[in-house]
């Protein structure tokens, strides 16, 4: 009777070989990474001059909780610094409220007579506090446009959403499940100051990312379909 | 007691202060409630220059306390 559990031969693989070939691919990965980190730094223009920048590539100093050990943030975006215009605006006519309103006071003391029975350190008081509401008007709006980022990895896109002080929401996609990525400008001042929306549509009934008023929205869709591309290629 | 309550509130002034006073604790509760958002924020995504926006934070609940004791005293 023939035995069929005999274990067929063992081709002897040259043990030299490899670690040869690894090494070589390594190599060749580490190239062809050089090569479109070059790239990219060549064709995004980044803000490395302020640590409020609103696009950086390769962020060394910027991490997550959910990191994973081998995993490097690619991408960090904010929204352009020119979105914060208007807040900015609201605050100087807040500021300049108190000084009209006394210089409108003292030059018309006849229509509130009740107000000269005021303490003197009332006003004082009064206008400290409303300066404090104006400073927490302003560091409000600072920290909601400071932690409303998004990350993208090699793995993945992370966006957190951060506004009204107490909400917060922070979602995430794997790269495999980008199926397309997009880009809207419109109007003259986002032309003019280059910055848009990078609308990211991931596969089935996930949500999609907006990743809104980013600057160099085109540069950014490119970098996003590279990494996509370079994933695809890796699967 | 109630005597003396009833003529305190019968004071438009003091009324007016109390209000205030309730006003700035509700404002250093909203400080307060922002530097914990912003601690929070920490923990989840670390940033460069995070430590000096939360002491920013700080520094507005402390100038909020510091409004709030003063008030008191004077109103």
């Amino acid at each position: 009777m023939a035995d069929i559990f005999i274990a067929p031969e063992k081709q002897e693989i040259p043990i030299q070989s490899i670690p040869a070939n690894d090494t070589v691919v390594a190599e060749q990965e580490s190239i062809n990474q050089d090569i479109q980190t070059q790239k990219a730094n060549e064709t995004i223009k980044q803000d490395n001059s302020t640590s409020f920048s609103t696009l950086k590539i390769y962020p060394h100093n910027v991490k997550f909780d959910s990191q994973e050990a081998n995993e490097e943030v690619l991408l960090f975006l904010r929204k352009h610094i020119i979105t914060n215009v208007p807040w900015i605006l609201i605050t100087l006519f807040l500021i300049l409220v108190p000084p009209i309103l006394y210089l409108f006071l003292r030059d018309n003391q006849g229509l509130f007579p009740q107000l000269s029975q005021i303490n003197v350190l009332t006003p004082f008081i009064l206008s400290a506090f409303y300066y404090l509401v104006v400073l927490t008007f302003i560091f409000i709006n600072f920290i909601t446009w400071y932690y409303n980022i998004s990350l993208v990895t090699q793995e993945r896109v992370l966006d957190i959403d951060y506004s009204g002080i107490v909400y917060k929401n922070i979602s995430a996609t794997k790269m495999s499940l980008v199926e397309d990525v997009s880009f809207k400008e419109i109007g003259a001042i986002r032309s003019m100051f280059d910055y848009g929306d990078v609308l990211i549509q991931t596969a089935g009934t996930l949500d999609n990312f907006d990743l809104l008023a980013v600057p160099q929205p085109e540069k950014i869709v490119q970098f996003i379909e590279e990494l996509i591309g370079r994933n695809r290629q890796n699967a | 007691m109630p005597d003396t309550f009833i003529q305190f509130f019968n004071n438009p002034e003091h009324i007016i202060k109390l209000f205030s006073l309730l006003v700035m604790v509700l404002f250093m509760v909203f400080c307060l409630v922002i530097v914990g958002q912003i601690r929070s924020m920490r923990r989840i995504i670390e940033l460069p220059t995070q430590s000096t926006v939360q002491n920013i934070g700080i520094l507005l609940l402390i100038v909020s306390i510091m409004i709030f004791v003063f008030s008191i005293v004077i109103l």
